[in-house]
């Protein structure tokens, strides 16, 4: 018993760390209709790492980490300002379309990187299980820092997600905002991604807002619960991975997946009427 | 509660699964078949091994489970390929599984690359034509049977420093293992004689150290990087030379997908000969002689044939 603990502990903390602002965060990819923003972030993020990696920067190097944050900030840029031609031009493609695009310029740049698939491998699959504690104590510092971040802006923010016609209305240089929400969020996403791998990323981010949809349209509950969800989903997945021996990350996102199949059972039988 | 008991169960059976008896043997972990193949013919039941790699799995990716970790924090010898080979996986593992005993520097971590002289060590300006880049050198030298003794000696010395007990059985099951690899040696000898010379295409640089023992001349690698499409002009270039040069056999390891090797083939009039490129890769691979054996005897009947 004491061995699962010492053994599961550090990807455990990291769990409760990506879900305390992955939650919040899904809620608003969800409602923005851009499920898939977090891939493509990702995805340049690591065509970032690999344009280092050309250069002969090497792993570890801030010129590294600097690249790719240069690489995720330009995918804000992409999705700050064409949210601009909502009314003719859907977000969805544009993310899609960054995302191919952003796949594909990576398979063309590793033929010329010296060390060919490791890169891509290491910034977009994490693996929960060899989380060490000096990661977390990393992680939980600058999600500390993007956290509060989010609640000194989060006026702004959300009414830009939940009330667009609104926020244009009421907020000025209105690009730039979802510019800052977009880059907070790619960091955001890079971080946990390198330690969990984007499955698991993608998992946190959307299922407890897509469950809580479900039963309720108000923030405060829907944060509270999403917590909750993402939390009995750690266990049950850290535990069914302990027990049967299975790799971690993916037996926590199929714990999200089974909760959310419950969820859709008991919201179907429930008797009082939805949100809407 | 219904949650507790759930997830309480679910401990309980992973602890069921897991405990094991307390055993006074040494306990040895290695990160592939090909180590544990050896371990096994040099300590007999004296130790218990086991590996974190399984006999089909490239070696180069291995997915990590809490069992591995619960396996090197108990282990008394690991034992590593090194050469970066287990780079993407092996030095977190030993990170998480805590265990003083097992890390790099102390008696119960054995690189067995100390073992033997590395070969394709890139020197100056790495030419990327060359496949996947190892910095220290290309790791797969278990396939020379004459790095098999070197490593073999390696392994029995350390596990006669860290079991003295039993160093007498140690040292008579080595050189059992010793006479029995040198008839081998012999005999695949005389098997490969008549192809000294021959040109081959291999599709990762898996075989270098086999082509190397056995006077094969490997003339080109169908891969350019591991999980990277070929592009069209590197894999014509590859087809011209094997028609140029009359190479008609590529070795194809177990574990990478066969198509890109097929199409060459076809196009150079060449086979392909699926090989084991670890112990436990193929039916026939179940130790380091027998792996050894598995790919002479396939291309020996393939070289054989198209002469």
């Amino acid at each position: 018993m004491s061995d699962a603990f010492t053994f599961l502990a550090p990807a455990f903390v990291i769990c409760l760390l990506i879900a305390s602002i992955h939650v919040y965060l899904g809620m608003h990819v969800l409602v923005r209709e851009v499920i898939f923003v977090d891939l493509a972030l990702a995805q340049l993020a690591a065509l970032g790492a690999t344009v280092a990696s050309v250069l002969e920067f090497h792993e570890g190097d801030l010129e590294v980490y600097l690249i790719a944050f240069a690489f995720t900030l330009l995918g804000a840029a992409i999705f700050a300002f064409t949210r601009r031609a909502r009314g003719y031009l859907s977000q969805e493609a544009v993310v899609g379309i960054t995302y191919a695009v952003g796949s594909a310029a990576l398979v063309l740049l590793l033929t010329r990187a010296p060390h060919g698939a490791e890169h891509m491998k290491n910034v977009l699959v994490g693996s929960l299980l060899l989380t060490t504690w000096s990661q977390v104590w990393k992680m939980a510092v600058a999600y500390l820092a993007i956290g509060m971040l989010q609640i000194l802006f989060a006026r702004r923010f959300i009414m830009i997600s939940w009330t667009p016609n609104q926020a244009e209305e009421r907020i000025s240089r209105l690009a730039w905002w979802d510019f800052a929400f977009y880059s907070l969020f790619g960091i955001v996403i890079t971080l946990s991604v390198q330690v969990a791998g984007i499955l698991l990323v993608f998992s946190f981010l959307i299922v407890p807002a897509v469950i809580t949809r479900l039963f309720s349209q108000r923030m405060t509950p829907r944060l509270v619960i999403g917590w909750l969800i993402s939390l009995l989903a750690s266990i049950l997945g850290l535990a069914a991975s302990w027990g049967w021996d299975l790799p971690t990350g993916a037996a926590i996102v199929v714990a999200f997946g089974l909760l959310l199949v419950s969820a859709g059972i008991v919201r179907a039988f429930s008797q009082f009427a939805g949100p809407e | 509660m219904k949650l507790q008991s759930i997830v309480s169960s679910f401990f309980i059976f992973g602890m069921l699964l897991y405990s094991q008896p307390a055993l006074a043997k040494l306990r040895v972990v290695t990160s592939t078949t090909d180590l544990k193949a050896l371990v096994l013919d040099l300590a007999g039941d004296k130790v218990s091994v086991e590996s974190i790699c399984k006999g089909p799995q490239d070696p180069h990716h291995i997915r990590a489970k809490p069992s591995y970790m619960v396996r090197l924090s108990r282990a008394d010898l690991l034992l590593a390929v090194g050469l970066e080979l287990e780079v993407a996986w092996l030095p977190a593992l030993i990170q998480g599984a805590r265990n003083p005993r097992i890390n790099p520097g102390r008696p119960g971590y054995l690189e067995l690359s100390n073992a033997v002289s590395p070969i394709d060590v890139p020197v100056g300006s790495v030419d990327r034509s060359q496949g996947d880049i190892h910095p220290s050198g290309n790791p797969h030298y278990w396939l020379d049977p004459d790095n098999l003794k070197k490593m073999a000696s390696l392994i029995s010395s350390r596990l006669t420093e860290l079991d003295g007990g039993n160093a007498g059985y140690y040292r008579a099951m080595l050189s059992r293992y010793l006479k029995r690899l040198d008839l081998s040696i012999a005999r695949w000898k005389k098997l490969m004689a008549p192809y000294r010379g021959r040109k081959v295409v291999s599709y990762h640089a898996t075989f270098n150290y086999f082509h190397r023992h056995f006077g094969l001349d490997a003339i080109a690698y169908v891969e350019r990087r591991p999980g990277i499409p070929p592009a069209p002009a590197h894999l014509v270039g590859v087809i011209r030379k094997m028609r140029k040069e009359k190479a008609a056999i590529i070795f194809h390891e177990t574990y990478y997908d066969q198509a890109t090797s097929n199409m060459v083939a076809k196009r150079a009039t060449a086979r392909v000969l699926r090989l084991p490129a670890s112990v436990g890769a193929d039916r026939e691979a179940t130790d380091s002689i027998s792996l050894i054996d598995t790919i002479v005897s396939r291309f020996a009947a393939a070289a054989g044939k198209s002469q």
